[in-house]
């Protein structure tokens, strides 16, 4: 009985000091690496953004809908103080009264929403009272179909236009988005979240006292 | 003891060949064979942890008692898969974000507990990382060729670059029933190859 | 909030089928699905194993946030699949011998299934609530079981039939699985109505 107990208790040490060794490698590569990687995330940031706004210097990150995995954010880029951009990140999931209400967007909405699961995006606004371009972050629509939603021909919708100068709608419905062939519901899923985006970018350029 | 080398890298790359002739590791197999490149770069993480755990687990063969040697060597294991993916993280962000959770999920690749099972722990430290090195890269010459199989039927490329004398879009190549479906053909061809020989 | 983990369970277990659409899985996939009987077996154990594991995981990785460790991740979850499956073994091996033999080695194999690893993993990186990682491993491990007996059923049948000597074994068998994967693709873009 004693030297079974003893050969179990041999066991637990190794298995433990094992664990503790293996513990303070990790945390040795972690210390080493967290900091590139932290670096990278912002990075990625940076360069998403530069796609849809105009050259700045700083960015105030504004958080409109808190969700862990969906968080609607709106970016403020400025340039020596002033401001040159806004964008809105966002996705075309299904938003709740409550959150529309937080969102200041006024009812009745008519939200479309994505073929699979959900597009998230970011759009970008310029200080002057136009859209400058979306770029799409993640999407689940069919590849060939409603992926071509990232091709030139549909992206140019959205490409530089003054927000007065369009009915943000797709064509089918009344609107001048020129939407995907065979992909309505995609194109109404974008084209829904931009307007819901636009929206967004009204409520910010009053309260920040733009054009 | 002499270690022919060539001799090691046949039996890694030919006669006893992770993914086509063993027949091991197919989630990430499937997963990650997608295109050339993420291919590539999931056979090379897939080397630099295997010969890492060989290494460690030859080194220690002799303290590890038996009956607690399957959960040291996942311990061991582990801990170099997650070394790899915070550099992987660091250093390479674009292949981490193609091949996702698939990073972690190596250390449940039947390749790298199979060989410590049935090599690293019976052997001495430089015949280990020797077999380490072969099975990983016949794991990657593999993973590789599927890799650039699907890609180039999905769209003609190959690493990215344009070999087929037309752009074409075969989808399916690159989803799920592609995937089995190369796999299972091609794993036939080489046993038809096979059976020619003998 | 009853609506919603049931479209993630119909989800889960069906439209994003674990091993058709995600790949996670397929080793004992492959190796266990000879006789719709052994099949269904280690489906069940899947399970059992699949939900509990998804429950512990869910408070360690609670306990690695707050110790701000969570770089520890893949090495905690994995001992506590470990350690898990052990414990299975020996239950099962009082509860029934006649299972346990029947799996086998299958059955230590669980450990190193990419599914139970995988799906613990996503649900951290989607950030369910214990709830809703309950229904999503249970209903993954579902969508397995459901997979594995669909399969071993054809396998069963496919022994009647005359196949090429180079197709035998797991060439066939993969390119069922293809097959089998496509009409799973049916589901895509399939929407609840709840």
């Amino acid at each position: 009985m004693m030297k079974k107990g003893n050969s179990d208790l041999k066991l637990l040490v190794v298995l433990t000091l094992f664990s503790a060794i293996s513990g303070l490698l990790l945390a040795l590569v972690n210390n080493v690496t967290k900091d590139r990687i932290e670096m990278v995330k912002v990075e990625k940031q940076k360069k998403a953004l530069q796609e849809v706004v105009a050259p700045f210097d700083t960015v105030e990150t504004q958080t409109l809908l808190n969700d862990a995995l969906d968080p609607f954010e709106a970016f403020i880029c400025k340039k020596q103080g002033n401001v040159t951009g806004i964008a809105v990140k966002l996705s075309s999931r299904l938003l709740s009264s409550d959150e529309m209400k937080k969102l200041n967007i006024s009812e009745p909405f008519k939200q479309d929403q994505a073929y699979a699961d959900s597009i998230k995006m970011l759009v970008g606004f310029s200080s002057d009272g136009k859209i400058n371009g979306i770029s799409i972050l993640e999407h689940k629509e069919t590849p060939g179909l409603g992926s071509n939603m990232k091709n030139k021909s549909f992206m140019d919708n959205y490409s530089n236009v003054p927000l007065d100068d369009k009915k943000w709608k797709v064509k089918k419905d009344g609107g001048d988005v020129e939407q995907l062939t065979a992909a309505t519901i995609t194109s109404r899923a974008v084209t829904s979240s931009v307007a819901k985006a636009i929206q967004i970018y009204k409520n910010q350029a009053k309260t920040l006292n733009l054009k | 003891m002499s270690i022919n080398l060539k001799d090691e890298l046949y039996r890694g790359v030919v006669t006893e060949n992770p993914i086509f002739r063993i027949v091991l590791g197919m989630c990430p197999t499937l997963a990650t064979s997608t295109s050339a490149t993420n291919a590539f770069g999931m056979g090379i993480s897939v080397i630099a942890v295997l010969i890492c755990s060989n290494m460690v687990i030859s080194m220690l063969r002799n303290i590890i008692p038996g009956k607690v040697r399957i959960p040291a060597f996942i311990v061991v294991i582990a801990t170099f898969v997650t070394v790899v993916d915070l550099l992987i993280a660091a250093f390479l962000p674009s292949l981490y974000e193609a091949l996702g959770i698939f990073i972690p999920l190596i250390v449940v690749n039947c390749i790298i507990l199979g060989r410590a099972e049935a090599y690293a722990a019976k052997n001495p430290v430089l015949p280990s990382i020797i077999d380490g090195l072969v099975m990983g890269i016949g794991f990657t010459a593999s993973l590789t060729l599927l890799g650039s199989m699907r890609e180039f039927l999905s769209s003609g490329m190959i690493f990215g670059y344009l070999i087929a004398p037309f752009k074409h879009q075969f989808i399916l190549m690159i989803l799920a029933p592609g995937a089995f479906i190369t796999l299972g053909l091609t794993l036939a061809f080489i046993n038809f190859l096979q059976s020619k020989e003998s | 909030m009853l609506s919603s983990l049931l479209s993630l369970l119909i989800v889960s277990a069906i439209f994003n089928n674990v091993i058709m659409a995600q790949f996670l899985g397929t080793c004992p996939f492959l190796g266990v699905s000879k006789s719709i009987e052994t099949a269904s077996g280690m489906g069940l154990a899947v399970i059992f194993v699949m939900v509990l594991a998804n429950i512990i995981t869910y408070f360690v990785q609670a306990l690695l946030v707050w110790a701000n460790v969570a770089y520890l991740q893949t090495l905690a979850f994995i001992l506590v699949i470990a350690a898990l499956v052990q414990m299975v073994e020996i239950i099962l091996k009082k509860i029934s011998p006649g299972l346990y033999k029947a799996l086998g080695i299958y059955l230590p194999l669980i450990t190193t299934n990419c599914a139970v690893l995988g799906i613990a993993l996503l649900a951290v990186k989607k950030n369910y609530s214990l709830i809703e990682s309950i229904v999503y491993s249970f209903a993954t491990a579902l969508g397995f079981l459901i997979a594995i007996v669909l399969f071993a059923g054809v396998r069963e049948q496919l022994r009647f039939s005359k196949i090429p000597r180079s197709m035998e074994g797991f060439p066939i068998a993969l390119i069922t699985t293809g097959i089998m994967a496509l009409a799973f693709m049916g589901f895509a873009g399939f929407k609840l109505p709840f």
